[in-house]
């Protein structure tokens, strides 16, 4: 019998936490989650299962590529069918400033090691005659697609429940001490550890302040509407040149319209409620750009909440001050990037280095503005 | 229309009530999801469609002509064919449809939404021919069909009757008719009404002895428990209940149409989005709007009445229609409450004498529950392992709920089945528009939205 | 055969000429298109996604969308709710598989 690594504590049961667990657990650690509501029930449980790396920033690019590969071969490893599929995107321009956008910013993503292709209208109205004909130009990446958030959460739980971790749902974080080791006083008792990771989203600045640090973190109330199964037409995602749209038919024919548009809500409040005007907008820019969706009818919406830091680069290191407490939250594309994210923080955790460098992701990084 | 009081629904409730208040000059603005004004209670022929005068099609035509006759008024606005989405303010309705898409400011706002059939599966009951009692009720009414083979009527109270009653009136060969609750339950609550609203009680003999005439059996304290067919019904099993409630020898019938008739459930999706106060009424359906004398819900200015906020049938809808208008215009009307009080105790206690004291159910494993995902039982006890399990979470799991008919279908018997009672609100998910589904371009026509806010442009689309 | 007839003393409006999956049916002015199938011995409207089993008219008053069919033009529509008219292409609402993409 070999004796655990190391007892690492979780705090936050989202894609980040969990997947941190799992890569832990799979270096032979002991791991416990604790989530203060159910697990995979915040972000990652309802934003719309977009994989995209067209619509990352171009620091996330390497590690979104890195993603795709772990994505891959995460049904394998979760023994699940996840609905993963690297369908291919476009992100389309409809004005001449958002094609001189989509360009510069194509040209960046090219230099960072992404392979696209410009499209002209004609190209357009060739290989995606659903696309409306009033788009001046597309880039095309083979590399954009989505997977189902609803059968990626409880395959984690699984897999997790496979691999030993431990998993306190509706447990409460009272305090916080990080020395040599972790003390962590929750509704469900005390709980020691070698190791802290914060991975709780949108609240992630409320556990860092519990040590006296100060994570600024920004709250987004995402909404995402559905539309009834239709007729399979739209076979690529679609991303828009200035970020205010995504777009998917899942494989059920459902078609999943989002891009940020802002509902109501606070993490005091937990209204989470919809600001359906807005979502009018959303969807009257989503026909705009695929006529097609028109005859189908809105079955839901609904909103989440996201946590962000200021410059939407996820939190993922060290937290500053303190050796053996680590970040790993606030991602915009947390969904995507998570398995890339989570995997090289578990390696810096049990290793102390990291094949791809995590400093662009450095926690401590507006400490001193 | 400026200010007008907006009524959803055109049904009883919604008519009674449109027509008190312009009788006393208050513009009504009427929507209703239907092309054709009069609920399922007064549903009409399409237009161009004649009933001779022995036509045998058992419906009021005097009281329906009567309601019917305010769609002519000049300070009525009427949207048929229109979905009524979600109240996105108080006062304020927000609908779309092909016929027209917007808000309307209202000075009141009155739902008056209907009821929804309760489901109850079996193994089978997904076949085509299987048809909700309502469902059948709609055909005759509303296209003037019978099912042109043998019939059998099943369920548990008084709308089996109705139906059973209207079909073989109809000339349809209804066979049998099986009603879960042993009749001498019911006996009491009839004998009761006797006083309190004679009319009803008489309308419900009157359905038996049409049963009689036409020879039809009627089997009470027995239940359905599958349907048999390929790609068709065409045969049903039935059986007595032990004193359990478990169907026990079953016998086959041959049936190329089953009606079922296990219970109504109020249409309420507005008010839970809109926020009212929601109490479990189960004389009244489960869960309702809680209400004042005047019907006026816990959100100001917004009134629930009919079917929608309590199942109690045309003579409560009628009724409650009036109370609401005379709550809008401010007035008290003695007598009018006085009545409504009375058959109100009738409706409940009739609603009472049909419930079973343990929950009718015929639906095993691999019974599907979810029509839309074609989710059966077992998928759904497979995602209740653990004991803090809600709807909200078996939906995330399984898909529950998520298709086009929004939960309707299924959750009340989920909920029923797996045990995880609407004891508390919560336990089922939560309501957010559009409560019913819309069509993306009816919904993108709606010009009188606020404007737009685009997400920040300088950071990448956020939320995948 | 037949799954529905006009109870006697009942006389539909003026007919008209309609299609459903291709074969050419009889309706009459206003009357649902649920309503006409079923007269025609047709209770399928949808295949449902999963088991790919045949659905039909449940509800009857536009809740359970098991009566959904799939109109040119339209998309899919509620057969109990929405009329018949003259030269009306109806289809069985089915979900193609995603693989023919």
């Amino acid at each position: 019998m070999t004796l655990p690594l190391s007892h690492v504590v979780v705090i936050g049961g989202g894609i980040m936490g969990m997947l941190t667990a799992l890569n832990l657990a799979d270096r032979g650690c002991k791991v416990t989650i604790l989530e203060k509501g159910r697990v995979w029930s915040e972000a990652s449980g309802v934003n719309a299962g977009s994989l995209g790396v067209q619509n990352k920033l171009l620091p996330l690019v390497p590690y979104t590529l890195a993603a795709f590969e772990i994505w891959r071969r995460l049904g394998e490893r979760l023994h699940c069918d996840i609905d993963f599929h690297q369908t291919g995107g476009y992100k389309i321009a409809t004005t001449v400033e958002e094609v001189e956008r989509l360009r510069k910013g194509a040209e960046g993503q090219s230099r960072a090691g992404l392979d696209l292709r410009w499209l002209e209208p004609a190209d357009l109205r060739r290989e995606a005659p659903w696309l409306s004909d009033t788009i001046l130009a597309g880039t095309y990446c083979a590399q954009d697609g989505f997977a189902s958030p609803l059968r990626v959460g409880p395959a984690v739980r699984a897999a997790l429940a496979a691999a030993g971790a431990v998993i306190h749902e509706h447990c409460l974080i009272r305090s916080i001490e990080a020395g040599k080791g972790i003390r962590v006083e929750t509704s469900a008792g005390v709980i020691g550890a070698d190791q802290l990771v914060i991975a709780a989203g949108a609240w992630t600045g409320q556990v860092a302040a519990m040590l006296g640090v100060t994570l600024p973190v920004a709250l987004d109330v995402n909404m995402v509407s559905v539309t009834e199964p239709g007729p399979f037409t739209i076979g690529k995602m679609v991303s828009h040149a200035r970020g205010i749209l995504t777009l998917k038919q899942v494989s059920n024919g459902s078609c999943l319209i989002g891009g940020g548009w802002q509902g109501v809500g606070t993490l005091e409040d937990s209204r989470k409620e919809l600001e359906f005007d807005q979502i009018i907008h959303n969807l009257s820019l989503a026909l705009r750009i695929v006529p097609g969706l028109g005859a189908l009818h809105v079955v839901r919406s609904w909103a989440g909440y996201e946590g962000v830091s200021p410059d939407s680069l996820p939190y993922a290191g060290r937290l500053p001050g303190h050796g053996h407490v680590y970040v790993a939250a606030c991602s915009r594309g947390g969904f995507t990037v998570g398995p890339s994210i989570t995997s090289l923080l578990a390696e810096l955790i049990v290793e102390g280095r990291t094949g791809m460098p995590l400093d662009p992701f450095n926690p401590g990084r507006f400490a001193n503005e | 229309m400026d200010n007008p009081v907006v009524i959803v629904g055109a049904g009883p409730a919604g008519l009674s009530c449109a027509r008190t208040l312009l009788s006393r000059g208050v513009p009504v603005t009427l929507l209703d999801d239907n092309l054709q004004a009069g609920g399922q209670y007064f549903r009409q022929l399409p237009p161009g469609y004649t009933a001779a005068a022995d036509a045998r099609l058992l419906r009021e035509t005097g009281r329906a002509r009567e309601l019917l006759a305010v769609l002519r008024e000049d300070l009525l606005t009427c949207l048929p064919g229109t979905t009524v989405w979600s109240i996105p303010a108080p006062g304020m309705v927000a609908y779309a449809g092909p016929n027209g898409t917007g808000r309307i400011r209202a000075r009141a706002i009155v739902l008056a939404t209907g009821a929804q059939e309760v489901p109850f599966p079996f193994p089978g009951w997904v076949l085509p021919g299987v048809i909700s009692a309502g469902g059948c009720l709609n055909l005759a009414k509303g296209q003037g069909l019978v099912p042109a083979g043998k019939v059998v009527v099943a369920g548990n109270g008084p709308l089996v009757l109705v139906a059973a009653a209207t079909l073989a009136a109809a000339g349809a060969k209804v066979t049998h008719v099986i009603e879960a609750q042993p009749t001498r339950h019911v006996a009491a609550a009839m004998i009761r009404g006797l006083c309190e609203a004679p009319a009803l009680v008489r309308k419900g003999v009157g359905y038996r002895m049409t049963l009689l005439r036409h020879g039809v059996r009627f089997l009470s304290g027995h239940v359905v428990t599958r349907a048999h067919g390929s790609g068709r019904i065409e045969a049903v099993d039935m059986a007595p209940l032990d004193p359990a409630l478990r169907p026990h020898k079953t016998t086959r019938l041959e049936a190329q149409t089953l009606v079922l008739g296990y219970g109504l459930a109020p249409g309420s999706e507005c008010a839970r989005q809109s926020g009212c106060r929601m109490v479990r009424d189960t004389a009244m359906g489960g869960w309702v709007p809680q209400r004042s004398a005047g019907m006026e819900t816990t959100v100001p200015g917004l009134y629930a009445i009919g079917d929608g906020a309590g199942i109690g049938g045309v003579e409560i809808a009628l009724l409650e229609g009036q109370l609401a208008a005379h709550a809008i215009l401010g007035e008290q009307d003695e007598p009018l409450q006085k009545r409504y009080r009375r058959i109100d105790g009738f409706r409940r206690r009739l609603s009472r004498a049909y419930q079973t004291h343990v929950p009718l159910s015929a639906a095993d494993d691999e019974t599907i529950i979810c029509r839309c995902e074609d989710l059966r039982l077992k998928q759904l006890k497979a995602a209740c392992l653990e004991d803090d399990t809600d709807l909200a979470r078996v939906k995330s799991a399984t898909r529950l709920g998520m298709g086009r008919c929004q939960g309707r279908n299924c959750l009340h018997s989920a909920a029923r089945l797996l045990h995880v009672d609407a004891t508390d609100r919560c336990a089922f998910p939560r309501t957010r528009p559009p409560v019913r589904p819309v069509r993306l371009r009816d919904l993108a026509r709606d010009t009188s939205i606020s404007p737009s806010r685009e997400p920040d442009e300088a950071l990448p689309a956020s939320f995948e | 055969m037949s799954d529905a007839r006009f109870i006697d003393g009942i006389s539909p409006g003026r007919a008209v000429e309609f299609y459903h999956d291709g074969q050419k049916l009889t309706g009459f002015e206003g009357e649902g298109i649920a309503a006409a199938l079923m007269r025609h011995g047709i209770l399928q409207s949808r295949i449902s996604a999963q088991d790919h089993a045949p659905r039909g008219y449940y509800c009857g008053m536009g809740v359970c969308w098991e009566c959904v069919v799939e109109i040119e033009g339209h998309g899919a529509v509620k057969a109990c709710q929405f009329p018949v008219r003259a030269g009306l292409s109806v289809r069985t609402l089915a979900v193609r598989s995603p693989e023919k993409v």
